[in-house]
């Protein structure tokens, strides 16, 4: 009877486990190098930094993330995907999905774990100031 | 570069060795250890990289070399070392559950090899003056590496899976380092125990993409032992 109990617990537990991440996590060959948490800083063409953003890297490379720029407090949001290869495309939008305007390019990297990211951007039909260069790190 | 920096330090031992008096105050040895092994990460402008998804391991590595000293008084010496060096470390990159993420531990094994040429001033602390070649040393001095061979071994790590990536890469990382050595040993009856810390001062970051906003620097505690007698 007591060892009933213990296969019936432990089977529980299994359960339960199962039950949480069955079905939220992808292959692993799946998973792009480059996803998980990724600190973007966005700099005018003059080198001035206007605009920061938490970016969370998908499993597949997708992203779309909240852009805040400092001072004003202008919010939107960047769009886009960084291959397996991190080359990355994306644009700007109001929302995830919402129209995209501008573009985003460039390349994420990485090196005996350190990883690091930059390009260029633009989006002037929104602002004609808004455009230069990002880069972003690890966070 | 390299062959003809080699061929140089060759016929400097080569002079050592036949030009130099041959009195007992000039002296070989060889040596061999083990090595702890870890990299300095930072990033432009930045902080380094020690926020919450990172994390540095030493990595133990295996060294081997050979040395020539010169006694130019009771308690100053001149060594120079050549040696196989193994240096690198183990990163590790922890992404957390988040929308269409799975949380992975991405453990990064980089393995770096070198030939290493070190020029050391050593101050001596003979035991006896009976034997002079029995004394405690300190050593200050600089080396220069020549790159061998650069990989990383990536493994990834989910709750359900696991899988291993080897990457060579070594053309990302720079064909040399240059960096500062302090040191401490006994010799006894010709036995030596040593034990030492390599600084590098060098970037070691090649990739073009990479070298202007990141900068990584080799660090390395070598315990040898050995053997050295006069030539």
């Amino acid at each position: 009877m007591k060892n009933v109990k213990i296969i019936l617990r432990a089977a529980i537990i299994f359960f339960l486990l199962n039950a949480f991440h069955n079905g939220c996590d992808s292959p692993v060959s799946d998973i792009v190098p480059y996803s998980g948490n990724w600190s973007f800083t966005f700099s005018y063409v003059n080198g001035t930094a206007f605009a920061v953003s938490e970016v969370s890297v998908q499993d597949e490379g997708d992203f779309c993330e909240k852009l805040v720029l400092s001072g004003s407090g202008t919010e939107f949001y960047i769009k886009g995907e960084v291959t397996a290869d991190g080359v990355v495309n994306g644009a700007f939008a109001n929302d995830c999905s919402g129209a995209l305007s501008g573009s985003l390019n460039g390349k994420f990297t990485e090196l005996m774990g350190a990883g690091y990211a930059s390009g260029t951007f633009s989006d002037t039909l929104r602002n004609s100031n808004y455009k230069g260069t990002w880069k972003a790190r690890r966070n | 570069m390299k062959k003809i920096f080699i061929l140089q330090f060759l016929l400097v031992l080569l002079y050592a060795s036949v030009v130099l008096p041959q009195s007992g105050k000039t002296g070989i040895g060889i040596f061999s250890g083990v090595s702890l092994n870890t990299n300095s990460f930072s990033i432009e402008d930045d902080n380094n990289l020690l926020d919450t998804s990172y994390s540095n391991d030493n990595k133990a590595a295996f060294n081997l070399g050979l040395f020539f000293t010169y006694d130019f008084t009771e308690n100053f010496s001149m060594k120079i070392q050549g040696q196989y060096a193994n240096k690198g470390g183990i990163t590790n990159v922890s992404t957390f559950y988040a929308n269409e993420t799975t949380l992975i531990e991405r453990t990064y094994t980089n393995s770096l090899s070198y030939l290493q040429f070190s020029l050391l001033p050593q101050f001596n602390l003979p035991f006896s003056k009976k034997s002079p070649g029995d004394r405690a040393y300190l050593n200050a001095g600089g080396y220069l590496s020549f790159k061998l061979s650069a990989s990383e071994s990536i493994e990834s790590q989910t709750l359900l899976q696991y899988q291993n990536t080897d990457k060579d890469i070594s053309k990302d990382i720079s064909g040399t380092d240059a960096g500062l050595i302090f040191s401490a040993g006994i010799v006894y009856k010709g036995f030596l125990l040593d034990v030492n810390y390599e600084l590098g001062l060098s970037n070691i970051v090649e990739d073009p993409d990479l070298k202007d906003a990141l900068s990584i620097k080799n660090r390395s505690i070598n315990f040898s032992i050995g053997w050295t007698g006069g030539l």
